[in-house]
């Protein structure tokens, strides 16, 4: 399994819903990536992303029902398979051995 | 608080499964609420509004949905910051500026409209300014302007010129609150140059005059005060441009010769091609102060530097202590004893007749820019309304009441920049027309151009534009609330209105009062253009008082080195008139020193026999025209009385009277016999003159000013080197031209024949002022009326197309198609007539201030107010019956069949 199965973005989703213990909603999801990456992140995209991912068979999810009396919420869980696993080994794998010895170069040491 | 709308809620089941938008409404208010607790209740507001856009653009682009590309491109805010700096809001603030624009692209006529009349208005405005500015409110050209003056002789509320006797007591008795004073003296002297000799324009100039103008020569030097004595060595300075016509720049002109009226000129110097708008001759002889025979005339002005820090009171005490001292030297020629030296301000003079001309024109295109901002700022509210259901939409995914002003403002400033771009190019294009052709007919002109105080003026009227249509259209965008449906959720009512197929009453009546502004400021001008149409068709009727049809006239100029004493002049002149007759299509011949109808400046003083002047009283005043008994018969004037001028051994002299000098000074009886002295000669020995004739009176004081009769004098007692020639002919006159100057040249070619104009070119200079602005005012009042008649076409066109399913029920149910013309045309004219109403309390509050302009006209003529009235309505009659008629044409079937 390659890189190219997702982008840099769908990337990030994928570390953020590992960081929150492999499953996760839309709504924590958002906010660590912001809290993570110091920048706004659009609800929208987060929401098209986990859709794009379950598609792609990296994510399943699951509609969690017993908020909704409680809250009248609507939350939909998701969590991470195998494969989305094995991709994100093979990506860091990737950047590991691009990175090695370039540090230095960005004095970042 | 912030929340989702009926339509944004809509968009999302429209184009997401039930689940689906169900999920992201719900995650929506979980991340709103956590912002809130965690940033506060206004930026979670703020983050939510930007949400639902990026959301609703994805929906509406079809990017949120599971099968988009990657990353969802939303315009600028993705990847925002989570806190915004300052510059940020300037990149929203630009990219809507940029989005404006592009919308506006889409409706390329409409924009196109607002930027050619808002363009106009603006550069037209800062145009006339810039005129204004420089001939009228900037300070003169020269160092110190403010402190040098005109001196003047003033009799009470009586102004007039200095002579040379003024000159002579002022040069050598300088009152002490002036730091320097200069005299000059404008002429066209015969100037022998090549082989030929022309006449050309000269201003004699003592010593001070440059030097006081803080103008050095550009070569060589200036004159001393030796020159300007009597007795000095004639010298001469040209100007730069003369000495480039015929020196060719040489550097090598110092000390060259110049034949002045045959007496020769040393070069001593050459002046800069500025010399500021008091002046602008060929050539500067030096001006020899001398003592004169008499008091006048008096055509030697003088100018005059106050010291620093002298007093103006004091200076004009000092002035005339000078003149109580001068009085008794003069008093034979000059008895008035109250008449005093004083001076004015020096502007004025330079100045003239613009002062009144241009204060009207800048009134004229300021109205005239309302007119046009009035007709954009319809165009725009009309455009406000067709976006109704876009800014509805808007609303509906969270743009604030801010917001949508925001871009109405955006959409007025994008406007108002290309206004005044298309103004600053018609501005600078006609600055360039005026510096090429207008010198001739405004003083400084040269001086116009994008000063400070015009540039202020160009940027407050593209602000001023912004802000005044942007307004409009923004009162025009709120007025859209307040209409009958509001919505039953108490939503938006931007968001209900947008299913209204009518404007709101505030929209109509909004453009309505504009439309009626538009007419209301188009009447002052029409009337004012109406007025001064009528002043000049009296003119032009009255006319000059003679047949202006095939005379001609020419300036001939004796040198004095061929001509030194009066009986050389006589002699040419008599021998010439006869030679003059006999020219083949030639039918009378004369010569004068006058040329009517220009205003002629000589006059004499005299006293009737048997009616003294007071002791200290001034004598009567009369032009005086020197003159063959020929020259009558050139004007074709009537003898009334008596007869002309005949040969005759009688040593008296003869004077012939025109009609209005008869009934002026001679009360009852014939002035016929009666005798006069002259020229303030009042003592036992002057000559009498006895007045043998009286004839019908032509016009010598020009148009403006009132007849105020003629004594023609026999040119064989009194004649002067220089004259005109006028010839009445059979056939074109300019086709004798040539042999005139062969008779001339015959005898001597040293004399100049110049200056060669018809009567009617004549006639045609002294209203060409008057046409240029009335034809001026005339094109900007039609103008404002084209506008108004388009607003009020566009408005009652926005009308019908709204009111068609109306009009087409009505008609199918039986109502007469022509009742559906006169309802509109009556709506139409309901508008203008109030606007024509008042503009005409405009018209008769304003037409006052033309009251110097007028001929013949009161400021409120009922003619000119009634044909404006009458002329205005009928536009607007018709600029409303053509959608009239399509709403009369209407055919309900089609229009039912729409719904």
């Amino acid at each position: 399994m390659g890189r190219d199965r997702f982008g840099e973005f769908e990337h990030r989703v994928l570390l953020a819903v590992l960081r929150l213990g492999g499953e996760a909603y839309s709504v924590p999801l958002v906010l660590e990536l912001e809290e993570r990456t110091g920048r706004e992140v659009a609800q929208s995209s987060v929401f098209i992303a986990l859709q794009r991912l379950e598609k792609k068979g990296l994510l399943t999810s699951r509609l969690d029902d017993h908020a909704k009396p409680e809250t009248g919420r609507v939350r939909r869980y998701f969590a991470l398979t195998e494969k989305a696993m094995e991709g994100l080994r093979a990506y860091r794998r990737d950047l590991v051995r691009l990175w090695d010895g370039v540090a230095p170069l960005l004095d970042e040491g | 608080m912030e929340r989702p709308g009926p339509l944004f809620r809509a968009l999302l089941r429209l184009r997401l499964d039930p689940a689906s938008a169900r999920q992201l409404l719900s995650e929506l208010a979980e991340l709103h609420e956590v912002r809130t607790e965690r940033d506060g209740l206004e930026a979670a507001d703020r983050w939510l509004r930007r949400e639902k856009r990026r959301i609703a653009w994805g929906l509406t682009t079809g990017r949120l949905n599971a099968g988009a590309p990657d990353r969802l491109r939303v315009p600028t805010n993705v990847a925002r910051p989570l806190h915004a700096s300052g510059l940020d809001g300037l990149r929203d603030a630009l990219t809507t500026l940029v989005r404006s624009a592009r919308s506006l692209t889409r409706t390329p006529i409409l924009a196109s409209a607002v930027v050619l009349t808002v363009g106009l208005g603006i550069g037209g405005t800062t145009l006339v300014w810039s005129t204004v500015h420089a001939v009228l409110v900037a300070p003169l050209p020269y160092p110190d302007a403010d402190r040098v003056v005109l001196l003047r002789t003033i009799r009470g509320s009586d102004r007039w010129g200095t002579s040379m006797a003024d000159v002579e007591a002022v040069v050598q008795d300088r009152p002490a609150a002036f730091d320097a004073v200069a005299a000059y003296h404008r002429g066209t002297p015969s100037v022998l140059l090549g082989d030929r000799p022309e006449l050309l324009d000269a201003t004699w100039v003592t010593a001070g005059f440059f030097p006081l103008l803080g103008i050095e020569p550009l070569l060589g030097r200036g004159f001393t005060v030796q020159e300007s004595r009597d007795g000095g060595s004639p010298v001469v300075l040209l100007s730069a441009g003369l000495w480039e016509r015929a020196f060719d720049r040489s550097p090598e002109v110092m000390g060259r010769t110049v034949s002045i009226e045959g007496t020769p000129h040393t070069v001593v110097g050459v002046l800069p091609r500025e010399l500021g708008p008091l002046t602008n001759a060929d050539l500067y002889p030096a001006l020899q102060v001398v003592t004169p025979p008499r008091k006048g005339p008096f055509f030697y002005p003088m100018l005059a530097r106050l010291a620093p820090g002298a007093d103006a009171a004091v200076a004009r005490s000092q002035l005339a202590d000078l003149s109580a001292r001068m009085f008794p030297r003069w008093q034979s020629s000059f008895p008035t004893d109250d008449a005093v030296l004083g001076f004015d301000a020096l502007k004025p003079a330079v100045v003239g007749d613009a002062s009144r001309m241009l204060p009207l024109i800048l009134g004229a295109a300021a109205f005239l820019l309302l007119v046009a901002a009035a007709n954009a700022a319809g165009l725009l509210v009309a455009r406000a309304a067709a976006r109704r259901r876009e800014l509805a939409v808007r609303v509906a995914v969270g743009a604030s009441r801010a917001r949508i002003l925001g871009l109405v403002f955006a959409e007025a400033a994008v406007l108002a920049l290309a206004s005044g771009a298309l103004g600053l190019v018609l501005a600078g294009g006609g600055m360039e027309l005026l510096h090429r052709f207008g010198s001739s007919r405004l003083p400084r002109v040269d001086e116009v151009g994008f000063t400070g105080p015009v540039a202020a003026v160009f940027l407050a009227l593209v602000v001023g534009s912004c802000l005044l249509l942007g307004g409009i259209a923004a009162a025009s965008v709120l007025g859209f609330g307040r209409g009958r449906s509001a919505g039953p959720s108490g939503g938006s009512s931007l968001a209900a209105s947008a299913t209204r197929t009518t404007a709101s009453p505030a929209a109509r009546g909004l453009r309505r009062a504009l439309v009626a502004v538009q007419f209301a400021v188009a009447i002052p001008l029409l009337v004012a253009a109406g007025l001064l149409g009528r002043s000049l068709h009296h003119i032009e009727a009255q006319g000059p008082g003679f047949d202006t049809e095939r005379v001609v006239s020419m300036t001939v100029a004796l040198p004095p080195a061929g001509f030194p004493d009066p009986p050389d002049i006589r002699g040419f002149w008599s021998e010439l008139l006869p030679r003059l007759e006999a020219l083949p299509g030639v039918a009378a011949a004369g010569i004068a020193d006058a040329r009517p109808p220009m205003r002629y400046g000589g006059g004499n003083n005299f006293v009737l026999e048997g009616q003294p002047t007071g002791a200290g009283a001034p004598q009567a005043q009369s032009p005086w025209i020197t003159a063959s008994p020929g020259f009558l018969e050139v004007l074709d004037v009537g003898v009334l009385e008596g007869r002309t001028f005949a040969p005759t051994a009688d040593t008296m002299r003869h004077a012939v009277v025109d009609e209005a000098w008869a009934d002026r000074y001679v009360a009852d009886g014939s002035p016929v016999g009666l005798r006069f002295r002259s020229g303030g000669c009042t003592i036992d020995g002057c000559p009498w003159v006895e007045i043998v004739g009286v004839v019908e009176s032509v016009k010598t004081t020009g148009f403006d000013h009132p007849d105020m009769g003629v004594i023609y004098y026999d040119f064989l007692r009194d004649s002067h080197a220089r004259m005109h020639l006028h010839l009445r002919t059979t056939r074109d006159p300019m086709a004798v031209v040539p042999a005139v100057r062969e008779l001339v040249r015959e005898r001597d070619p040293a004399i100049p024949v110049d200056d060669v104009r018809t009567a009617a070119q004549l006639t045609d200079e002294l209203v060409v002022g008057r046409r240029t602005t009335g034809a001026l005012l005339g094109l900007l009042a039609l103008l404002a009326l084209a506008l108004s008649a388009v607003g009020i076409y566009g408005a009652m066109a926005t009308l019908v197309r709204q009111r068609m399913r109306e009009t087409g029920i009505r008609i199918a149910l039986g109502a007469a198609p022509g009742r559906a013309l006169g309802e509109v045309v009556s709506d139409g004219l309901k508008v203008a007539a109030a606007g024509t109403a008042l503009g005409i309390v405009g018209a008769v509050l304003l037409t006052r201030t033309l009251g110097g302009l007028l001929y013949e006209v009161t400021p409120l003529d009922p003619l000119v107010f009634g044909a404006v009235g009458a002329v205005t309505l009928l536009v607007a009659g018709v600029a409303t019956a053509i959608p009239g008629r399509r709403a009369a044409a209407t055919d309900p079937a089609a229009t039912l069949r729409e719904d």
